[in-house]
C-alpha cells in the first residue's frame, strides 16, 4: 500500500499515492570536449537504498551525480525514474522535478547566508506554494528533529560547520523527496563532525523511505552506504554490497 | 620590477581573455570609469566655458547678460558639486566592484606566499589600469559627443565645441581626481577585508537600525523651515547660510535612508513568497548598501522636486527670459546627467551581485529554483530602494523649494514635467540596468564547471 502522507506533502501534488520509485541508468556516457567523462554506466537504485559513489579524481563521480539528478543530460543513455524518464524531459521540467521529487546536500551546504536556519530549511515547501506558516512550522519540526531546536533563527554565519550541514539534510528532506543527492556532504568538515553528519543523513534518509546516492572519496563516508558504486576512467568499476559488519 | 608590476597586467589580461566571470567584472567596472570620466569632463566642460565668457571680454552680447555671467559661473559650479559625489561614487563603486571574487582570489595569491603589501600592490595597479583605459575611452566619448551639445544654447548664444574643451592641465586633474579616487577605494576596500575576512559577506544577524535616525532628520528639516522663515535671503550672509543649512538637510537623507530602508522591507521578510523574501532579507541586511545603491537617485529626486515650483516665465518679454530658459536647460542636463549615472551604478551593482553570489544561484538552480525567481529578486532589489528613495526625496525637495516663496501664475508645466520624467526615467533606466544583468545570469548557471569529480 502507498505510504500516506501529510496533506502538504509536495509528493501528493505530483504523484498521489504513487510509492517511492527506482532511479535507473541505463548506458549514460558524457563527455567535456574530448574529455569522456562516463561511458556506457548502467545501474539501477531500488527505492530506499543508500548508495555511494566513489572514485579517484576525475573518474567522473560528480558527472554522474549531475546526471542522475537531471543537472545535466547524458550524451547517451537515459535516466529514469519508476521507468519515467528524466533525461528526456525538458529543462524546465527536469528543474521541477528536482524541486519537488528528489533533495541535495552539498559539500558546503549552501545555505542563503541571508536567511536564518528555518527560512532556509523552509525553502523548498515555500517554493511550491505552501503558506509561509505552515512551511516554518515543519521546518521547526525538522529543526528539532536534527538537534537543531533552539537555533531556528539563527543565520548560516552563526553555525558551525555540522549544524549548517544538518540545516541543508533538513532543507533536502523537508518536501519528503524520493531521492536525496549528496555530493560530498563531509567534504568541508573534521572527521568526528562527518561521521555525525552521515549518521543523521543515513537516518532520517531511510526514516522517509528516500533513496540516497552519496558521492564521496572517503571510505569511512562510504561506509554509511548499503551500496557502494566505484567509478574508474568513466566506468562502474565496481558494484557491491556493503555488508552490515564492514559498516 | 617587483613581482606585483608583472604579475597584476598578466592576471588581468588573462581573465579578460576569459570572458567570464571576473572578466565581465573588469568590463563592467572599465564601462563605470568611462562613464564617470565622460560625465566629468562633460560638467567640467560647461563650467570651464561659463566661466570663460565671463572673463572674456564682450563675449556676452549685452551688458545684462554680462551681469549675470558670474552667476552662470556659480550655478555652474553648483551643478558640478550637486554631480561630483555620484560621479566619484561610480568611480569608488566600480573600484569595489566584485570584491567577493577579488578577495578569494587575492587569497589564493596569499597563500602561494605574497605579502599584504604585495597583494595590495596588484590591485591598485589593477585598479590603475582599469581607469586610465576608462578615462581614455570616456575622454573619446566626451569629444565625439561634443557636436550635439551645439543643439542647446546658454545666454542666448549656441554652446561652441571650442569652448567646451578644456585646457590639458585642466583635462589632467579632472581624469586625475578619478584615478587617485578609485586607488583610495581600492586601497580601503582591502583594507576592511583584510580586518575582517567576513565583512565582505555577511552572514550573521544584522542590528536594526534605530528610530532616532528619522527624528534628527525630522528636527533638522523643521528647524530648516523655521530657520527660513525669519532669514532674509537677500542678504549675502543669510543667502550663504541657507544654502549650507539646506546641504545639511539634504546630506541628512542619507541618515533616514538606511533606516527606511529596513521599514519597507520588513513585511517582505514575512511573506511566502520567496522572490519577494529573498529581496527583503537582502535588504534587511544591508540597509546601508541598498541605500548606497540608490542615494544618487534620492539626491536627483530631490532636486527635481526643489525645481517643481522654480518660475516658468517672467513674462514674454521681460528682460531676465532667457536666464530663466537657461536655468531650466541646466536643471534638465543635470537630472539627465545624474541618472545616467544612478543608471549605470545599478548596473554595476547588480552585476557585480550577479557574480558575488555565483555559488548560491548555482545551489538553488541544482535544487531546481526556476531561474525566472532570481530576476523577480533583482527587479525588488532595484524597485523597492528606488521607491523608498524618491518617495522620501522628492516630497522633502517640494516641502524645502516652499522656502522659495515663489508665488506661480500658472501650473509649472516645466517643473511637473522634470519631475515626472526623473521619476519615471530614473524607474525604466534601473529596472533596464537590473534586466541587462540576466545575460549574466544566465551565463553564470549555464556554466557548468567540470568538478574535480
Amino acid at each position: 500500500m502507498a505510504p500516506a502522507f501529510p496533506p502538504w506533502s509536495t509528493r501528493n501534488m505530483i504523484t498521489p499515492s504513487l510509492p517511492r520509485k527506482t532511479l535507473a541508468a541505463h548506458n549514460l556516457s558524457k563527455s567535456y570536449g574530448p574529455v569522456r567523462a562516463l561511458a556506457d554506466v548502467t545501474f539501477d537504485i531500488p527505492s530506499g537504498q543508500a548508495v555511494a559513489i566513489m572514485g579517484p579524481s576525475g573518474s567522473g563521480k560528480s558527472t554522474l551525480l549531475h546526471c542522475l539528478s537531471g543537472i545535466l543530460v547524458p550524451d547517451a543513455g537515459e535516466v529514469s525514474l519508476g521507468g519515467e524518464s528524466v533525461s528526456g524531459l525538458k529543462d524546465k521540467h527536469r528543474s521541477l522535478l528536482r524541486r519537488r521529487r528528489f533533495g541535495f546536500v552539498f559539500q558546503d551546504g549552501q545555505l542563503l547566508p541571508e536567511l536564518p536556519a528555518r527560512e532556509n530549511v523552509a525553502l523548498p515547501l515555500l517554493l511550491t506554494g505552501i503558506p509561509r506558516n505552515r512551511a516554518l512550522k515543519t521546518a521547526d519540526e525538522w529543526l528539532g528533529k536534527l538537534g537543531l531546536a533552539g537555533m531556528e533563527n539563527r543565520r548560516p554565519g552563526e553555525l558551525s560547520g555540522g549544524q549548517a550541514q544538518r540545516i541543508a539534510i533538513a532543507r533536502a528532506l523537508i518536501h519528503e523527496p524520493e531521492v536525496v543527492f549528496a555530493d560530498e556532504p563531509t567534504g568541508a568538515l573534521d572527521q568526528a563532525t562527518g561521521h555525525e553528519v552521515m549518521q543523521i543523513l543515513t537516518a532520517t534518509t531511510a526514516s522517509s523511505g528516500a533513496s540516497l546516492v552519496v558521492v564521496t572519496h572517503d571510505d569511512e563516508v562510504a561506509r554509511w552506504c548499503q551500496r557502494l558504486i566505484e567509478i574508474r576512467d568513466a566506468m562502474v568499476h565496481d558494484d557491491q554490497l556493503i555488508s552490515r559488519s564492514t559498516r | 620590477m617587483s613581482v606585483a608590476v608583472t604579475l597584476a597586467p598578466r592576471l588581468a589580461i588573462e581573465r579578460i581573455r576569459a570572458t567570464k566571470g571576473a572578466g565581465v567584472l573588469d568590463a563592467m567596472a572599465v564601462l563605470a570609469f568611462t562613464v564617470s570620466s565622460w560625465l566629468a569632463l562633460t560638467v567640467a566642460g560647461g563650467t570651464w566655458m561659463f566661466f570663460q565668457r565671463w572673463q572674456v571680454e564682450g563675449a556676452l552680447s549685452s551688458s545684462q547678460q554680462s551681469g549675470l555671467a558670474v552667476t552662470y559661473v556659480a550655478l555652474a559650479g553648483f551643478a558640478c558639486a550637486l554631480l561630483v559625489i555620484p560621479i566619484l561614487g561610480l568611480g569608488g563603486g566600480a573600484a569595489r566592484l566584485g570584491a567577493r571574487g577579488r578577495v578569494r582570489r587575492l587569497a589564493s595569491l596569499r597563500l602561494i606566499g605574497m605579502t599584504s603589501g604585495e597583494v595590495v600592490r596588484i590591485s591598485v595597479i589593477e585598479t590603475i589600469v582599469q581607469s586610465v583605459v576608462g578615462a581614455l575611452l570616456g575622454s573619446a566619448i566626451f569629444v565625439f559627443s561634443l557636436p550635439l551639445w551645439q543643439l542647446l544654447s546658454f545666454q542666448m548664444r549656441p554652446i561652441g565645441i571650442a569652448e567646451l574643451l578644456l585646457p590639458w592641465w585642466l583635462w589632467l586633474m579632472v581624469i586625475g581626481a578619478l584615478v587617485v579616487l578609485a586607488m583610495a577605494s581600492t586601497v580601503l576596500g582591502l583594507r576592511r577585508v583584510t580586518i575582517s575576512p567576513l565583512g565582505v559577506a555577511r552572514d550573521q544577524t544584522p542590528r536594526r537600525l534605530k528610530r532616532w535616525r528619522l527624528l534628527v532628520v525630522a528636527a533638522l528639516v523643521i528647524a530648516f523651515l523655521l530657520y527660513a522663515q525669519f532669514t532674509d535671503i537677500a542678504s549675502l550672509i543669510g543667502l550663504v547660510t541657507t544654502v549650507g543649512f539646506l546641504a545639511v538637510v539634504i546630506g541628512s537623507i542619507n541618515l533616514v535612508g538606511p533606516w527606511l530602508m529596513q521599514l519597507v522591507a520588513r513585511p517582505g521578510a514575512r511573506t511566502s513568497n520567496v522572490a519577494r523574501l529573498l529581496a527583503a532579507r537582502r535588504i534587511l541586511d544591508d540597509p546601508r548598501g541598498a541605500w548606497r545603491n540608490v542615494a544618487s537617485l534620492a539626491f536627483l529626486g530631490f532636486i527635481a522636486g526643489f525645481v517643481v515650483t522654480m518660475p516658468t516665465t517672467t513674462g514674454d518679454s521681460g528682460p531676465n527670459t532667457f536666464f530663466v530658459h537657461d536655468i531650466q536647460t541646466g536643471v534638465a542636463i543635470t537630472l539627465a546627467l545624474g541618472l545616467v549615472l544612478a543608471a549605470t551604478a545599478t548596473l554595476m551593482t547588480q552585476a557585480s551581485q550577479v557574480f558575488d553570489r555565483a555559488p548560491e544561484s548555482i545551489a538553488l538552480d541544482r535544487m531546481g529554483v526556476p531561474a525566472t525567481i532570481h530576476l523577480a529578486v533583482r527587479r525588488r532589489l532595484v524597485v523597492v530602494p528606488l521607491a523608498v528613495a524618491l518617495g522620501t526625496s522628492v516630497p522633502l525637495g517640494l516641502v524645502l523649494s516652499t522656502v522659495a516663496a515663489v508665488q506661480l501664475e500658472s501650473f509649472p508645466v516645466v517643473g511637473v514635467s522634470l519631475l515626472a520624467g526623473t521619476v519615471i526615467l530614473g524607474f525604466l533606466l534601473s529596472l533596464g540596468a537590473a534586466e541587462a544583468c540576466r545575460p549574466l545570469q544566465d551565463g553564470v548557471l549555464r556554466v557548468q564547471r567540470r568538478r574535480n569529480d
